[in-house]
């Protein structure tokens, strides 16, 4: 579905990717991950068309959209979505209007008939009640569920995570991920995802990629990511190794205070 | 020689901005309903603060006016000489100075702030062209309404001119308007109405390629705006003198 070749990308005289290749199948969740400032938005960024490679080839769907104008772009983007870092809801619109957005303004869909489509997709999301709020009044969570929607909308073939997890307590980080799988099994959206919180994707992505100091390293599925042996991958995925584990003794040691001891009181009378 | 450079990007941006909207425009793709809440929002509630000062310039001017005239039996050139200014002037002028501070800075920061927080690349990646939602609604709705403001400015400016006079010096109505009518003509109303527009364009395209061109989180913004308001009043005096050489 996507295919990333050999992929040179700089900002002024800087390179921030260095001959970046990787395929991310269709209707599945590949995850880019990496340390900050890796150079995983700057993939994200050239698979939207919002900067171009100074070499490589990218493929989307079949075509090479690596040297196509803008105009030429705004074609593609149709079978294409983004959730942005910090979600870049329009602040000045409704969650209604936001949602509503490309139905209204691109496929010129008259308002009466999108807000139906959209209260429809705001109650699978659990936002309904929310249609009329603006942006800032919205949690971390609901914000990115909101343009999640804005997205799916439109029904996109491919949907791209700008590090969706980011700056989320864990319990809207499991709802973020899940919907991110929801998303991929109930209409078979091909998801790239960018993260540098391995947990948050190892239940949902089905390949991954890593991307380091501007190079990539194909590596697997999640698993194969924590058993990796390359330097590199194995230093990425063991850092994450050592705190999941500190955690995890932490967490095992005050289970065990907190595990009930033998009674000695007297038993309650009735 | 960096300032060279940057006026050279300057009228090189502006003049690429202006090529894509007017294939926008050839093309016909105007919504009307986001070019009737931008005609709204910069120049309906443009109006009164333009009445205003030109109210307070009017005065001004006819106050220095009138004394000087009546001084040497003239005073019946007053009416004629306030509108001539008014008209080649304070209307264009005054009214874009203003308008380039209180809707530039608007469209500048509300445009930077949308580049800065990606709003603009979401824009982007709903398959939107945005020239077509923000830049042209906006220069649209400048040239339509700030000559309309101008109208109603001007108004303001006149009659707060008159009663100037008619208070300093005992002035009359008749007397204000016939000075006007023999010293004022058509080519003056001409060159205050391309006046208006030609600046209405340069404020809003100006004030729409500096908030494109926005980096640097919320003091980029800031700086932005003081560009883009600080290029619009050099540019205005600029052009004005152009125009003026080439009508006058």
């Amino acid at each position: 579905m996507i295919e990333f070749s050999d992929i040179w990308a700089s900002y002024g005289d800087k390179d921030v990717l260095r001959n970046v290749s990787f395929r991310a199948k269709k209707q599945e969740v590949t995850a880019l991950v990496g340390p900050s400032g890796s150079g995983k938005s700057t993939v994200l960024r050239l698979l939207m068309g919002f900067m171009r490679p100074t070499r490589g080839r990218i493929v989307i769907d079949g075509e090479d959209v690596t040297a196509i104008r803008e105009r030429k772009w705004r074609v593609v983007r149709r079978k294409m979505g983004m959730v942005f870092q910090n979600s870049a809801l329009f602040d000045s619109m409704t969650v209604m209007e936001n949602v509503g957005f490309y139905p209204h303004y691109v496929e010129r869909k008259p308002w009466r008939r999108v807000r139906q489509d959209v209260l429809k997709l705001l109650e699978e999301l659990g936002l309904s009640e929310d249609a009329h709020k603006l942006p800032a009044e919205l949690s971390g969570g609901m914000r990115r569920r909101v343009a999640l929607a804005r997205s799916l909308i439109y029904r996109p073939k491919i949907l791209l995570y700008d590090e969706p997890t980011t700056g989320l307590d864990p319990h809207m980080t499991e709802v973020v991920a899940d919907l991110i799988e929801e998303m991929a099994d109930r209409y078979g959206i091909t998801s790239i995802v960018v993260s540098h919180d391995l947990p948050s994707i190892h239940d949902i992505a089905d390949y991954v990629v890593l991307i380091d100091q501007g190079e990539s390293f194909p590596v697997g599925s999640p698993r194969e990511l924590l058993a990796c042996d390359d330097p590199r991958v194995a230093a990425f995925a063991g850092a994450w190794r050592e705190q999941i584990k500190s955690y995890m003794q932490e967490l095992n040691s005050v289970e065990k205070k907190e595990a009930p001891s033998a009674r000695t009181d007297p038993a309650p009378s009735v | 020689m960096r300032y060279l450079v940057e006026i050279l990007e300057y009228f090189g941006g502006i003049s690429q901005l202006a090529w894509r909207l007017l294939k926008l425009l050839v093309r016909g793709r105007v919504n009307l309903s986001l070019l009737a809440h931008q005609m709204v929002l910069l120049g309906v509630n443009s109006i009164p603060i333009s009445v205003l000062v030109l109210c307070f310039a009017g005065s001004v001017y006819t106050f220095v006016l009138a004394d000087e005239l009546a001084q040497r039996g003239a005073r019946s050139l007053v009416g004629g000489l306030l509108l001539l200014i008014l008209l080649k002037e304070l209307i264009p002028v005054f009214t874009a100075l203003l308008l380039s501070a209180k809707i530039g800075a608007a469209i500048t920061s509300e445009i930077g702030t949308m580049k800065i927080s990606e709003q603009l690349d979401a824009l982007r990646a709903l398959s939107t062209d945005q020239d077509w939602y923000i830049t042209l609604p906006r220069v649209l709705a400048g040239v339509l309404m700030i000559p309309i403001i101008a109208v109603f400015a001007g108004y303001g400016g006149w009659y707060a001119g008159f009663y100037t006079g008619h208070v300093q010096t005992g002035l009359s109505y008749q007397s204000f308007v016939q000075g006007a009518q023999s010293m004022v003509g058509m080519d003056d109303w001409i060159e205050c109405l391309v006046k208006c527009v030609f600046f209405a364009g340069v404020i809003v395209m100006t004030a729409c390629y500096f908030g494109y061109r926005a980096e640097g989180g919320a003091a980029g913004v800031g700086r932005a705006v003081t560009q883009g308001v600080v290029i619009n009043i050099l540019m205005i005096f600029v052009y004005d003198l152009v125009i003026t050489a080439i009508l006058d």
